[in-house]
């Protein structure tokens, strides 16, 4: 998938003069995880729409690309930007504070006053991801939750553990502050670990 | 401030403790706390085994999708035909 790649320095120059063999590798490259981060946001069914109109958006804005990223932190930006805006379009937000507002951290009910565990974490029958994922209905319960998370929370998530972005990028691909990327992807990982939980209760 | 953080506080701790992201005394603490904790050693195990299976899902499904390149590259050809390139040339 991921072919060795040019440097920026080299492809810049090369996608600006409209080089297709520069936009076949680019595209190769960056294409899955655009539709992944797009996915995340605006949903499965018009991911891929969202995904191409990203591209579109990227050849018009190329000249104007300042490198203050890399090319694919810019990429990234401009996908979680036109599928923000495509959700704004459907009368539904991607609001920063509704998503670090409101959703718990980890029930404080399984805590006592003094920040003990009040009700611990069960034992799970599994060590490894593939002891997870062999039971189907775990499978299931995992990617229902996952679907169901605040648009923020799910892309960061599906950037950093899913697709392997670091922590930076992943803070310029949705224009939020370092501090606020970590607590996103904090309750991300919580909420999909407290799904498996529940399942082995 | 205490040394040694509550369970409460090793759970908000947790992600960025296996992200390597605490300063090295908070670090040392959590650890500490792990040493004594066995249900907080758990949830932390638990996060971790959490993280790689998203991992795990991630691969899977980078595996089976196979998005349709050459049409994408497609599309961008038409539009850069409709655009005029840097050098005024178009180098295809």
């Amino acid at each position: 998938m991921n072919q060795q790649l040019p440097s920026d320095d080299e492809l810049i120059p090369r996608l600006l003069a409209h080089d297709e063999a520069a936009y076949t590798q680019v595209v190769s490259a960056y294409h899955g995880l655009m539709v992944h981060l797009a996915r995340a946001i605006v949903g499965a069914a018009i991911a891929d729409e969202v995904a191409q109109e990203a591209w579109l958006a990227v050849i018009k804005a190329l000249p104007r690309f300042e490198r203050r990223s890399s090319l694919k932190t810019w990429i990234l930006r401009i996908v979680s930007n036109t599928a923000k805006t495509r959700l704004r379009h459907e009368s539904r937000t991607v609001s920063l504070e509704d998503t670090l507002g409101d959703q718990a951290n980890i029930d404080p009910s399984q805590f006592n006053t003094s920040g003990r565990w009040a009700s611990p974490p069960t034992v799970w029958h599994a060590d490894t991801p593939d002891d997870l994922l062999a039971s189907q209905e775990l499978r299931a319960c995992i990617d229902t939750t996952l679907r169901a998370l605040p648009h923020l929370q799910r892309a960061a998530l599906t950037l950093r553990d899913m697709q392997g972005l670091d922590m930076e990028s992943i803070c310029k691909v949705l224009e939020v502050s370092e501090s606020n990327g970590r607590v996103l992807l904090h309750r991300a990982r919580n909420r999909i670990q407290a799904a498996i939980e529940e399942f082995y209760q | 401030m205490k040394m040694i953080p509550s369970c409460r506080e090793i759970t908000e701790q947790a992600s960025d403790y296996l992200d390597q992201n605490l300063p090295p005394w908070k670090r040392a603490a959590f650890r500490m706390h792990l040493l004594m904790c066995i249900y907080c050693r758990r949830h932390v195990k638990h996060l971790g085994l959490t993280i790689s299976t998203l991992g795990k899902i991630a691969a899977e499904e980078n595996a089976r999708e196979n998005s349709d390149i050459q049409q994408i590259v497609e599309l961008i050809k038409q539009e850069l035909e409709e655009t005029p390139g840097q050098k005024g040339e178009d180098c295809r």
